[in-house]
């Protein structure tokens, strides 16, 4: 009898957690939160029905460019990646901006914190405190549920938070290499998502998109120009236009690796390619103004 | 019809072992490499965290060795017009392509400069390996062991396999690395790489061990230890002592030792020939203090006079400015030791095989020979 009573427990005991892991997901705003890093972008989906003064204030923080320049300033590989209070951001947050800044009032639900849920962060004695400053969990978190509100998920861009999870960190977990949203931008349909190109994991630089546009076939025709001016020195044209192009290899190499190592991040045969490439190189290098001393310069 | 006619070689002594001597020799090219390691370990078990003093005195260690050894480079070059117009890219073309460099770093310090770091460090151990083997070359030469090329590829293999493991292992890290403030990325290369590099390492150094061996017997001579010390000390500093903080702080100086007793050797005895000076101890003794102290005086200026100067004008501070100048030297030096040490070169190897004993007293009273040895000898191709 005992044990039957005990069964039955332990059945509703695990029914209830089942439902309760399996409680439906709360239905998406349309808009999304397009966080453009220097990392990747991700796609962020909002909750309007379980924290509806969150999403209306988050998409209008995002639209008014509040979050733009905001860092990652804590980085915890299996808790959080947690974004900085912007009203500290550096350029400052317009006045325009800033005034759209308040605290908003605490919305807890049943909803779990889960990898790539997105939660308020706020003061820890003072629930309502929350602004600007949110998290997107990196591991499950159950020690936050209730105490903190849950209003959205990341719905695009696991690799992404994968190499922000990766990210090297000081001592006080903040990572060495700042993690920066550069834009976030507000898609205000699916469609206008679908519209917009989403950039995968790997470090990016807006100061390279010139660089980007030739960089592949630029940087290879001019590493393949300089190994051609290489090979026909002292043949087809005088030797110093050898070591000439061994310069303008080194140049283009230089470029190649500086658009590459970011992409390594993400393709372990670019990163094998630059690993080895890179000897490689040195080893031409060594033929920079050679003579074979015999009187004839090899290069 | 031309028919090379080798001219008999007159009977020379076999050339010196030693630049100095067994002591200096030992100490300079990976003995007192050895000696640190050992004594660092006693003291300090992991070597994880480096010690307050070891900073210190590395820091002494590079004011009179590691910025008078980049010096001697760039003095080795500019000083003889000879050199200059054999090597005019070297001389005129490449330093300002690397100024370029620095000053694409300083306008963008977050963007070029990690890069331009990470190329300078990249290179920097490649250079280290490349003289690594060009000093076993050499005393390989005055051992009369013959580095042919089955030896020389092993050699190289081993050598430069210990620079491939050291690379992939701070590679493999994730995150960035950290050079005196400018933080560079990593390729986050698989683990796999890292172990295949220390297989290849193992497996050259084992067939190199076996090639030496079998010269051993087959000369019935046992090589001298001073060939196997430099390839020795670069295990030490790229494999074994990697991981110590305390170690490492001194490796450079390590190398710089290596290079400066073969450049002062070197200067000496080009000095010697060019001039047509006799061999004197006063002369040695005058032209070391005055190279030296050129030496001393131009490290000063291109690691301490230029980042200064740059850092103020740029407006970047020392802590920036300092790094991307020490980076942007340091490739120019390794530019500039690629051309004026090439080993194939006669004007080069043959100098290389000076004794310094050779230089305070006449030949005569010293016992050796200053000409060149017998192998250095040129065939000489008389018209039929």
């Amino acid at each position: 009898m005992r044990k039957t009573l005990f069964l039955l427990v332990a059945i509703f005991v695990c029914g209830v957690d089942a439902a309760a892991q399996e409680t439906p997901a709360p239905r998406v705003a349309a808009e999304r939160i397009v966080l453009r890093t220097n990392v990747g972008d991700m796609v962020l989906a909002l909750y309007p029905d379980v924290a509806p003064r969150h999403t209306e204030q988050l998409l209008k923080l995002a639209r008014l460019g509040v979050f733009d320049g905001v860092n990652f300033f804590r980085v915890e590989s299996t808790f959080v990646a947690q974004l900085a209070d912007a009203r500290y951001k550096q350029p400052a947050p317009s006045p325009e901006q800033l005034e759209a800044i308040h605290p908003l009032p605490a919305e807890f639900s049943a909803l779990r914190h889960r990898r790539g849920t997105l939660s308020m962060a706020r003061y820890d004695d003072r629930p309502d405190s929350g602004e600007t400053s949110f998290s997107i969990l990196l591991g499950d978190a159950p020690h936050l549920d209730g105490k903190y509100t849950v209003f959205g998920q990341l719905e695009r861009g696991q690799d992404v938070l994968d190499l922000i999870a990766r990210a090297t960190c000081d001592e006080r977990h903040q990572p060495l290499k700042p993690v920066v949203v550069l834009r976030a931008e507000v898609a205000d349909s699916p469609e206008a998502l679908a519209g917009m190109s989403l950039r995968p994991a790997g470090y990016y630089d807006e100061r390279l998109e010139w660089v980007k546009g030739f960089m592949p076939w630029g940087g290879l025709g001019a590493v393949l120009c300089g190994l051609l001016l290489f090979v026909l020195s002292r043949r087809l044209v005088p030797a110093a236009f050898g070591s000439a192009g061994l310069l303008l290899v080194m140049v283009a190499f230089f470029g190649l690796y500086v658009a590459y190592v970011p992409r390594a991040h993400t393709s372990r045969w670019t990163a094998l390619a630059l690993f080895l490439g890179v000897p490689v190189f040195f080893k031409l290098m060594n033929r920079f103004e050679g003579r074979r001393f015999d009187g004839s310069k090899t290069a | 019809m031309r028919i090379p006619v080798v001219n008999a070689a007159p009977a020379r002594p076999a050339p010196h072992l030693y630049f100095v001597n067994p002591l200096v020799d030992f100490a300079c090219i990976g003995g007192a490499s050895v000696v640190t390691f050992a004594a660092l370990a006693l003291v300090y078990r992991t070597g994880a965290v480096q010690a307050t003093w070891v900073w210190t005195a590395a820091a002494v260690l590079t004011w009179v060795c590691n910025y008078p050894h980049f010096a001697a480079t760039n003095y080795r070059l500019y000083q003889s017009k000879e050199n200059v117009s054999q090597y005019p890219l070297t001389a005129f073309v490449v330093p300002p392509l690397i100024v370029a460099g620095m000053a694409a770093s300083f306008a963008l310090p977050d963007l070029v400069a990690p890069y331009f770091v990470k190329l300078f460090l990249l290179w920097s151990g490649y250079h280290y390996s490349g003289q690594s083997v060009g000093i076993t070359c050499v005393y390989a030469r005055r051992a009369g062991f013959a580095v042919g090329r089955l030896e020389r590829l092993a050699l190289s293999g081993f050598i430069f396999g210990t620079y491939l493991l050291a690379v992939a292992r701070s590679e493999s890290g994730v995150g960035a690395l950290n050079y005196y403030g400018i933080s560079y990325p990593t390729l986050q290369l698989p683990q796999l790489v890292m172990v295949m590099a220390g297989y290849w390492v193992w497996m050259c150094g084992l067939v190199f061990l076996l090639l030496v061996v079998n010269w051993c017997v087959t000369n019935r001579r046992v090589l001298p230890p001073i060939v196997l010390l430099p390839a020795g000390a670069q295990l030490l500093w790229f494999v074994i002592g990697a991981n110590d903080a305390n170690f490492n702080a001194f490796v450079p100086f390590f190398h710089s030792l290596q290079y400066l007793l073969i450049a002062w050797s070197m200067h000496l005895k080009e000095r010697m020939d060019t001039g047509g000076i006799e061999p004197s101890r006063a002369f040695v003794a005058r032209e070391s203090l005055r190279w030296g102290a050129v030496i001393v005086a131009v490290g000063a200026f291109l690691f301490w006079m230029l980042p200064h100067a740059l850092a103020s004008s740029t407006g970047l501070g020392f802590q920036v400015a300092a790094p991307i100048v020490l980076a942007g030297v340091q490739i120019h030096h390794f530019f500039v030791d690629g051309v004026i040490w090439k080993l194939k070169n006669p004007k080069v190897s043959s100098p290389l095989l000076v004794n310094i004993g050779q230089l305070v007293r006449p030949a005569s009273a010293a016992g050796l020979s200053v000409a060149p040895p017998a192998e250095a000898a040129q065939p000489v191709q008389q018209a039929a």
